[in-house]
């Protein structure tokens, strides 16, 4: 029933399955009008009933199923019940009549129902659109929040330096400064997520994918964050035969990179981190796993959406983890976190080979 | 130490700047980074006041309030951010005496806490008889208001509302509580009434009702009866 409102000679055969149910409809109301003519000995009110078929056909299906089912119910009465019996004849002005009636009640309905259809379909629009400002809105809020948080404190700790008549020592004035500064680089790396964030999500709708190899990318990675993973044993487990998926470089770019940053952000430091490629038959899967503390059951699938962060590490938006979802899942692949064999967090993503 | 402050936020570096300012200021500060260390802190050192952030972890400061007021009438200020207005709304029905909105000024709190804990006293020993606030004097127990030394005629409700404000000078009250105390249970909701008797207040008692210097709005959540001291 793709097309309900197509004409008969469309060939895909469920499409007859409404012009079968019509016929069979109408094929039962013939022969109720035939029994009760038999009952009342003339037909009286009954040719009425081929309302029945017609406007049932007209609201579910549309003009063209109603249009057969008056066609069949006229000329079954004709042929049936009207002298000559076993004729198709229309001569008589009530037989004409009720043929127009009928047409013009199927019509009306059919019409009637298309536009209640159109209604309900813009309903859902609308209804699309209402969610995705509710969505736009709470992020909004969210990231609202998360910029006056490191505010608040910058807020709190220059207007206790100001107090005058307060006994801050030396040690006090200190803190509230190393706050301070540390809440300023905390603000800078939220407006510099938010911007990478607004600048990613235009292209995050349709990757650009060119067959890239996941081993070199995983390598230009590490070489990249360099400097933020000194002090560290960083284990690449990669193969030695290029790993070529179809991807779009800057996206999964961005995923390692996020995946890397996060094990050295949230761990003690000092702990390893280890990257492995492996090749499965019909995906590629990249694991960043690390030595931390790891992560309870119950923040993981919390960890994934945005603007959410893991309880014990208040730093940070949780954009990036939602944002490296988000690619991962463009591409056809899947992000999840769980136990790394030396007790740590895992964190891994596959990337279909065929595109 | 003298008087005790249980600093209640999730934030490691709010606490951090309010722990060295109200050092320095001579409180003594406890901190709790979640509501439910809050409730254990505030059970076995109970503090002279709380500063108690709307978002945490593991329940908001509407929570936070209603279960330690189950027991305990220790002044709380709630700090919050701009859009938890219902939240905060709720925190204050639930008994919270006062809000600041974050970003915040250390001094401005200081000033918040300090009327809190006056009235914390206050409520301990007995409701004030006369509260001045301007040139306006209520005398509660005469049931006499005068503005620059003359008597003003205030209808029953609007008497009663300034009443209840006066109690509570200085702090804010709510819509709900504003209606529940004068008109009585199922009125809650009538802020639209409240709005025209508070006008009329107004009217009667500020040198220019349309930007009122003693009946303070807090936009949102109710009013604040700016007293003297």
């Amino acid at each position: 029933m793709a097309h309900p409102g197509a004409p008969l000679w469309v060939k895909d055969p469920a499409q007859w399955i409404p012009y079968l149910v019509v016929l069979t409809a109408v094929g039962v109301t013939l022969l109720s009008v035939g029994l009760l003519q038999g009952a009342m000995g003339s037909l009286g009110m009954a040719p009425l009933l081929y309302l029945v078929p017609t406007t049932l056909a007209a609201a579910r299906w549309g003009r063209w199923p109603a249009l057969v089912a008056v066609l069949a119910s006229v000329v079954g009465h004709d042929v049936l019940f009207v002298e000559p019996v076993g004729a198709l004849t229309i001569a008589r002005a009530d037989e004409a009549v009720g043929l127009a009636l009928l047409l013009f009640t199927a019509v009306v309905t059919a019409q009637l129902a298309d536009a209640a259809r159109q209604g309900a379909a813009q309903a859902r629009e609308a209804e699309v659109v209402r969610r995705s400002d509710q969505l736009k809105t709470a992020l909004l809020r969210a990231v609202s929040h998360d910029l006056r948080t490191p505010l608040s404190s910058i807020k709190a700790g220059v207007s206790g330096l100001r107090q005058t008549g307060a006994r801050y020592t030396e040690e006090d004035r200190e803190e509230l400064l190393a706050a301070i500064e540390e809440e300023a680089d905390r603000l800078d790396r939220l407006v510099a997520k938010l911007l990478e964030a607004s600048l990613l999500e235009a292209g995050a709708a349709s990757p650009r994918k060119r067959s890239e190899d996941v081993g070199d990318l995983v390598h230009s990675v590490v070489r990249r964050l360099a400097p933020l993973l000194s002090g560290r044993r960083v284990d690449l487990s990669i193969g030695d035969d290029p790993v070529a998926v179809p991807c779009d470089y800057v996206q999964i770019d961005h995923v390692v990179t996020n995946l890397i940053e996060n094990a050295a952000r949230h761990t003690p430091a000092g702990t390893p981190i280890s990257v492995l490629v492996t090749r499965g038959s019909d995906a590629v899967k990249v694991t960043v796993a690390d030595g931390g503390p790891g992560i309870p059951q119950s923040e993981r699938e919390r960890l994934l959406r945005p603007f959410e962060r893991g309880a014990s590490s208040s730093r940070g938006v949780g954009l990036g983890l939602a944002i490296a979802r988000g690619f991962v899942e463009a591409h056809g692949g899947r992000l999840w976190v769980e136990d790394a064999e030396a007790g740590g967090a895992q964190f891994s993503f596959t990337l279909p080979l065929i595109a | 130490m003298g008087v005790e402050v249980l600093v209640v936020d999730d934030e490691p570096q709010i606490r951090r700047a309010l722990r060295v300012a109200l050092r320095a200021n001579g409180y003594g500060v406890r901190e709790a980074p979640t509501g439910e260390a809050a409730l254990d802190l505030a059970a076995a050192h109970p503090p002279d006041l709380i500063v108690l952030d709307l978002m945490l972890p593991d329940m908001d400061g509407a929570e936070v309030c209603r279960r330690i007021r189950e027991w305990s009438k220790v002044p709380i200020i709630i700090l919050s951010v701009q859009d938890d207005i219902d939240v905060k709304v709720r925190a204050l029905d639930e008994g919270a005496d006062d809000y600041l909105t974050k970003p915040f000024n250390i001094q401005e709190l200081l000033a918040r806490l300090r009327v809190a804990l006056r009235h914390g006293q206050r409520e301990n020993a007995e409701t004030p008889q006369l509260v001045t606030a301007g040139e306006i004097r209520i005398d509660l127990a005469r049931r006499i208001v005068t503005r620059r030394g003359e008597e003003v005629h205030l209808t029953p409700t609007e008497y009663a509302l300034l009443r209840y404000m006066a109690e509570h000078a200085d702090r804010v009250v709510t819509h709900h509580q504003l209606l529940r105390s004068t008109m009585g249970a199922g009125y809650e909701d009538a802020v639209g009434s409240l709005r025209v008797f508070i006008a009329s207040l107004r009217k009667k008692l500020e040198d220019d009702p349309a930007e009122p210097m003693l009946i303070v709005t807090e936009p949102g959540v109710g009013y604040r009866l700016r007293a003297e001291g």
